[in-house]
Parts: structure tokens; sequence; C-alpha cells
């Protein structure tokens, strides 16, 4: 959450790249591509991701008017991972494997076992909902500048790369440099960025530049 | 040199901004001018955390009160440490902002923004990012006045004299 409620922490990216003419078939398309699709409890996916409007986490796909507000995009990325307790898990294989295997002196091969926790896994999946998180991020179009309701370094990398796969486009974090460069320096200027040394307080006769 | 290692080699000018705007606040009373020649208020409020670099990796971490102030963090200065984090309070047109400004990354986190009246969703949103982009466009005025001076040789050598001497002065 973030963009329109909630706590304001996120991170500051620069867009490179310009967005095409129709910028908002392209892009509409290219997030229904990447649209958010559930889990399922029969099969091997333990994580999902995709794209989300931010108003409405649980729908199905995108319309123009859900992501596009005059110069910004708004959009949701949500991540759906299956969470079973495994003190749970534990205590129904226990119980799972007594009935099936009830003779306590047959010794249970490691492929029966494994058959039995898949069984019970997928019972348990279908009996519980995955746990869900949604990140909110606000891209400006006119000025290339994207927030993205996260801190967490993982999840911004994880999240620099998909928008990448999604947009094609690049995403550089703020930084001191990207914020000179942003500012409109000149190529002069920010080279002497690159050659001045850091000044650290409290040391007397340091270099001017 | 690409892009990455620009951005990692620059740095240090987050680091020196955040103590550049510690020292004009102090100095200047809180005002600032900016390029298009307003002023806002900027204030140093209740959380400053300053780092040592260039020896052992020592933090010195205050909090409560109004911790640019005290003598621990002027002394922390003058042994060398920079500002990691700074929380902020800047206030302009009867608005008020507070943020963690990052010193590495000049990024602004836990923003608490001024009151949103409106309650359409789509209203919000313009409400919410404009008051977001207006302190993100009043920090990068900040740092662009503070590069002028920074990259300017006869200006950052008397600023730097400046500087030295106000972190020299016993509080």
């Amino acid at each position: 959450m973030g963009a329109l409620e909630g706590s304001l922490s996120f991170k500051t990216y620069y867009v490179e790249g310009e967005p095409p003419n129709d910028f908002h078939a392209d892009y509409l398309s290219r997030i229904q591509r990447r649209f958010f699709q559930p889990l399922s409890p029969i099969g091997d996916e333990e994580r999902s991701m995709g794209w989300v409007p931010v108003q409405d986490p649980l729908a199905v796909s995108a319309q123009r008017h859900d992501i596009f507000f005059n110069q910004y995009i708004l959009l949701a990325l949500r991540i759906d991972k299956w969470s079973i307790p495994s003190a749970w898990l534990k205590a129904i294989m226990r119980q799972a494997l007594a009935e099936r295997f009830p003779d306590k002196n047959i010794k249970i091969s490691k492929r029966a076992k494994e058959e039995v926790r898949l069984q019970v896994v997928t019972d348990i999946k279908h009996k519980i909902l995955p746990a869900m998180k949604t990140v909110d991020l606000v891209w400006n179009i006119s000025e290339r500048r994207l927030r993205f309701w996260s801190t967490s370094n993982a999840l911004c990398e994880e999240f620099a790369e998909f928008f990448e796969e999604t947009f094609g486009l690049r995403l550089t974090p703020d930084s001191p440099y990207m914020m000179a460069k942003n500012l409109g320096l000149s190529d002069a200027d920010l080279n002497r960025m690159l050659s001045i040394e850091p000044w650290y307080p409290g040391l007397t006769h340091q270099d001017s530049m | 040199m690409d892009l990455f290692e620009k951005i990692e080699r620059t740095r240090h000018f987050g680091e020196l901004f955040v103590i550049w705007l510690w020292y004009h606040a102090d100095i200047d009373d809180t005002m600032f001018r900016l390029s298009d020649g307003s002023l806002l208020s900027l204030s140093f409020d209740n959380q400053l955390t300053l780092e040592a670099k260039l020896a052992q990796a020592e933090r010195t971490r205050i909090s409560g009160g109004a911790p640019a102030a005290s003598s621990e963090a002027r002394e922390a200065l003058r042994q060398g440490k920079l500002v990691s984090q700074a929380k902020i309070r800047v206030e302009r047109d009867e608005k008020t902002w507070v943020f963690v400004l990052n010193a590495q990354t000049l990024t602004l986190t836990g923003l608490k923004i001024p009151a949103v009246m409106t309650k359409a969703d789509d209203e919000k949103l313009y409400e919410r990012q404009f008051l977001i982009e207006e302190i993100d466009a009043l920090v990068r005025g900040l740092y662009e006045r503070f590069l002028t001076i920074r990259l300017d040789a006869k200006q950052w050598k008397n600023e730097s004299h400046a500087l030295a001497a106000w972190i020299d002065e016993e509080v």
C-alpha cells in the first residue's frame, strides 16, 4: 500500500528510455502479459508475482482507467506465496503416514514418504489461502520518475528486474549522482563530481576541490 | 567508468550535503533560499545518525530532543563521522513535511506529508503525489544550491573554511 493511503516509505527510480507514442495501448498490453496469475493448490509453483490494479488486487485483468491517471501510471505488484506452518505440516504428515502404513514394523521408503507429503501439502493448500502481498508503484511518465513503496533491497531488486522484463525499460535508483544528472548538470560538472575526493569533517588542510 | 561506478564514487556528495544542510539550518536560523528566490524553513528533528568512515566503523545514534544542537553530535563530526541519516522537518506555505533523509542515496523514508483533504481515489492520488513531488522538488532544489557551491572551487574554498570553523565551535 502507499499510493493512495498508508505509510510513505518508498524507493525512487529514474526510468531510462522514451515511452512510445501510443504508450497507453502498448503498456496496457505489456501489463496484461505479466498480469498476476493466482497460485493453484495443484502444481509445483510455490510463489506467483504479477501486476494488479492498486484499487483491486483481486482483479483478473486491468482496464485502461484502472492504470492511467493523466501523467501517472498506478500499479501494484502482487506476490502470493504458499505458507504452510511447519508444525501443522509435521503433525498432519505423522497422522497420514500412520493411516497409510499402520504396521509400524515396516520401514517406509523415501519415495512413499514424499508421495504422502505431496498429497498432504495439496490437501492443505485446498483448505488455506496463500499469503498475499501487494506493493504499490506510481510512475510519472512525463518526469520519468517512479516510486515503489518498499525499501527492502531484495524486493526492490526483484521488482526492478520484473519491471524491465515487462516494459523493456531500465530503472536506476536515486543517488547523489543520478539526482545531479537529473537536475541537468552539464557533462563537465558531472565529470568534476567524479574527480572530487570526499571531504571529511574534522580533518584540516583538505584540498578545496 | 560505467554508471554503477559513477553512482558509487559520488555517494559522498550526499553525505556532505546533509552536513551542509545542518550547518546552514544552524547559522541561518533554519531559513533557506532556493534558486527561484523562494524561502523555506528546514530544521533537524529528533533523530540523527552519524557514522565513521575512515577508521573503524562506529555509529553514533542520537534521538529525542534536538540532537543536531547537542554537543555529542558536534563532537561526532569533529571525530570525522559523517551523517548517514537525519530526520528533517521542512515548512513552506503553511505546509509541513517530516522525513528521514538517507545521505548515501538521498532517498526520503518515513515521509509525513501535509493532510490530504480529498476523499475520491483519483483525487487522493493526485493530491498525495503532488505533495510528495513538492517535497522532492524542494530537496532537489537545495541539493542544486549545494552542488553550485561544491563544484565551484572559489565558492567551496570559502564555504569549506566556514564549515570547518562551525564544526570546531563548542556548542
